[in-house]
């Protein structure tokens, strides 16, 4: 029923009605925000590209066909963003990489984003998914973020990526198993040993 | 991680493997502690992972990027009319609209023409309009009708 909703207040939006976007914005506006941030690591860089995403989708709304679900497809204009975003920013710390300070910008979440009323555990745990997802190619980052923090099932991911279900199922097995050894180390109090899987 | 099935632990948990495969696997860690202890684990993690804090974008994000639509919207309008000025565009559909309204005032229906059918119209009303006085209540009635005018010429 949500679905059929999302996917007229689209339709609207692509025949200009600006107040079916500014619904559909308010409606995913945090499942954006998560995606973005847990995909760049940093709270500025993610508010950015997820006004790029939005701004990619309004752009994209007359391509939209209600047959597809409304959420994999917004999900399949931010993984593009998301990709694209790493590419420009890998190009652009590829080119100033001679420049000493410019690399230390790949961040780490927990060192700028703290909150004073978060635990130190909470700081740990967010710092340790925060260097596995670090860690994960930008596919996996993708999958993985699109299957534990929105909860979408593998056929929907594989449609947002363009990629089988065979392939998301590996992308989501590894990353996952990424982020559970470092939470593992974590919670044993140890240095983080690199894993095979 | 020996077994080959632990690469379909993740998908095991989320339930994403068709039914005789979920039960392979529930049997399977009955008896391997090494995938048992990988499959608790990954649920750990994933529950884990709920807690994390949650992060939603500002109130200027969502200002600025409604903004930006009303603006590429209005941009799209304003620059879709600014297309129809254009020399190339507008003297050819200026040109095509002339034409079609030469075409159809061309093939208007001239005066005389609409003038038959007008009397053809009347001349109808007029055989309805004797039905009528006549009032139909059997087939005579209609040879009545057809030679009502002779009768109304007769002295």
């Amino acid at each position: 029923m949500e679905a059929n909703a999302d996917a007229e207040l689209m339709l609207k939006a692509a025949a200009g009605e600006k107040e079916a976007f500014a619904a559909l914005f308010d409606r995913y506006q945090a499942s954006v925000a998560r995606f973005a941030y847990r995909f760049v690591g940093d709270k500025a860089r993610a508010e950015e590209l997820a006004q790029e995403i939005f701004l990619r989708l309004y752009r994209s709304a007359k391509r939209y066909r209600a047959s597809a679900k409304f959420k994999t497809f917004l999900f399949r204009v931010a993984t593009n963003c998301c990709l694209n975003e790493v590419r420009r920013w890998e190009y652009h710390v590829s080119r100033s990489i001679t420049e000493p300070g410019d690399s230390s910008e790949i961040e780490s979440v927990a060192a700028d984003d703290a909150r004073p009323d978060q635990s130190l555990d909470g700081l740990e745990l967010e710092a340790a998914v925060g260097a596995a997802l670090r860690e994960m190619s930008p596919r996996e980052r993708a999958a993985f973020a699109m299957c534990r923090f929105e909860g979408m099932p593998y056929r929907e991911i594989a449609v947002a990526l363009s990629s089988s279900e065979a392939a998301v199922k590996s992308l989501i097995h590894r990353a996952t198993l990424a982020v559970a050894r470092r939470i593992e180390t974590l919670e044993a109090g140890t240095e983080p040993a690199r894993s095979p899987a | 991680m020996s077994c080959t099935i632990a690469g379909e632990l993740t998908a095991y948990l989320d339930r994403e493997l068709p039914v005789f495969q979920l039960k392979q696997i529930e049997n399977h860690l009955a008896s391997c502690r090494e995938c048992r202890s990988t499959e608790r684990l990954l649920r750990r993690t994933v529950v884990r992972l709920a807690e994390l804090p949650a992060f939603e974008l500002s109130n200027a994000t969502r200002r600025n990027v409604l903004s930006r639509v009303d603006e590429a919207a209005n941009r799209s309008i304003g620059s879709r009319l600014e297309a129809l000025w254009r020399p190339q565009v507008l003297f050819p559909s200026l040109g095509l609209a002339l034409a079609v309204i030469a075409l159809v005032i061309s093939r208007a229906p001239s005066l005389e023409m609409r003038d038959a059918r007008l009397f053809e119209v009347g001349a109808n009303l007029e055989l309805a309009e004797d039905y009528e006085v006549v009032g139909l209540s059997s087939l005579d009635d209609l040879e009545v009708v057809q030679h009502l005018h002779e009768l109304e010429g007769a002295p």
